[in-house]
């Protein structure tokens, strides 16, 4: 069993609810391979982080909040990890997170200490939330596939895919496609692209 | 292409409440009326969202489906 590490800042008052719906999403999402431990908005700070990675095992770890460049955040304000935080923790990871930004620096750091594989995004995370579902469903797709035994690489380009299906049906509102083109444009991996959840349970 | 006529013309057909927030971004949520305030006052939330509709314009004319 994989240990999954979720964190979900799903109190924000900007974007709490489409993280509760992304947090629904994945708790239906039935598998017997990985665990899911969800650390939400009140218990989302950097101590609570450093006590529930595992230390000697690979795992996943999974953030959905406000981002910046350098940074995650609860509340869009208060920092939960950083390029300045202990990033050590996240070695032997597979860091998947719905956030804006962190793939210009963060994801990059977090490889540089020795994180496996990072999906992100590169730009702003928007959400056109005259119909959500879609936005739920692109944002969590590569965890599911990443779960169902694909790679980084693999996992990246059906998530593209994923959007580009979305794009094309959104027959009555162009300006839902126009956002989730925006997102799929900046998404984001790095690290090693041939990792996928075989490596975890094999070791 | 006149995006805040478009936006004009999608609201009128889709008879939205005018205060339901429709777009959220890292920042705030904005209504139908706000992004066409910010699209005409040039702000740069508004530029942001006319260059995001001209991207897709262009993707969907590259890519054949200019018609979805």
């Amino acid at each position: 069993m994989v240990n999954v590490i979720l964190a979900i800042d799903d109190e924000d008052t900007i974007l709490g609810e489409f993280y509760t719906e992304c947090l629904n999403d994945l708790e239906n999402f039935e598998n017997d391979r990985c665990a899911i431990t969800s650390l939400r908005s009140r218990r989302l700070n950097d101590l609570a982080i450093s006590v529930s990675v595992p230390r000697d095992s690979k795992f996943v770890f999974m953030a959905y909040s406000h981002g910046s460049d350098s940074e995650l955040l609860v509340g869009g304000m208060r920092p939960y990890i950083s390029e300045t935080s202990d990033l050590t923790l996240f070695k032997g990871s597979f860091f998947y997170t719905c956030s804006c930004n962190t793939g210009k620096r963060l994801g990059h750091s977090l490889i540089n200490h020795e994180c496996i594989s990072y999906i992100g995004y590169k730009e702003k995370f928007e959400i056109w939330d005259f119909n959500r579902a879609p936005f739920v469903e692109c944002a969590n797709y590569g965890y599911k596939l990443f779960v169902q035994g694909e790679n980084v690489q693999t996992i990246l380009e059906q998530m593209k895919g994923k959007y580009d299906e979305k794009i094309d049906n959104y027959t009555n509102d162009y300006f839902g496609a126009v956002h989730l083109l925006a997102n799929r444009n900046a998404l984001l991996g790095l690290g090693d692209l041939t990792y996928s959840i075989d490596s975890i349970l094999n070791t | 292409m006149r995006v805040d006529a478009a936006i004009e013309d999608w609201l009128m057909a889709n008879d939205l409440n005018s205060d339901k927030p429709v777009l959220i971004t890292e920042t705030n949520q904005y209504t139908l009326r706000e992004i066409l305030q910010e699209i005409r006052l040039e702000t740069p939330i508004g530029r942001d969202f006319v260059r995001k509709v001209n991207n897709l314009t262009i993707e969907l004319i590259m890519r054949n489906k200019e018609n979805i």
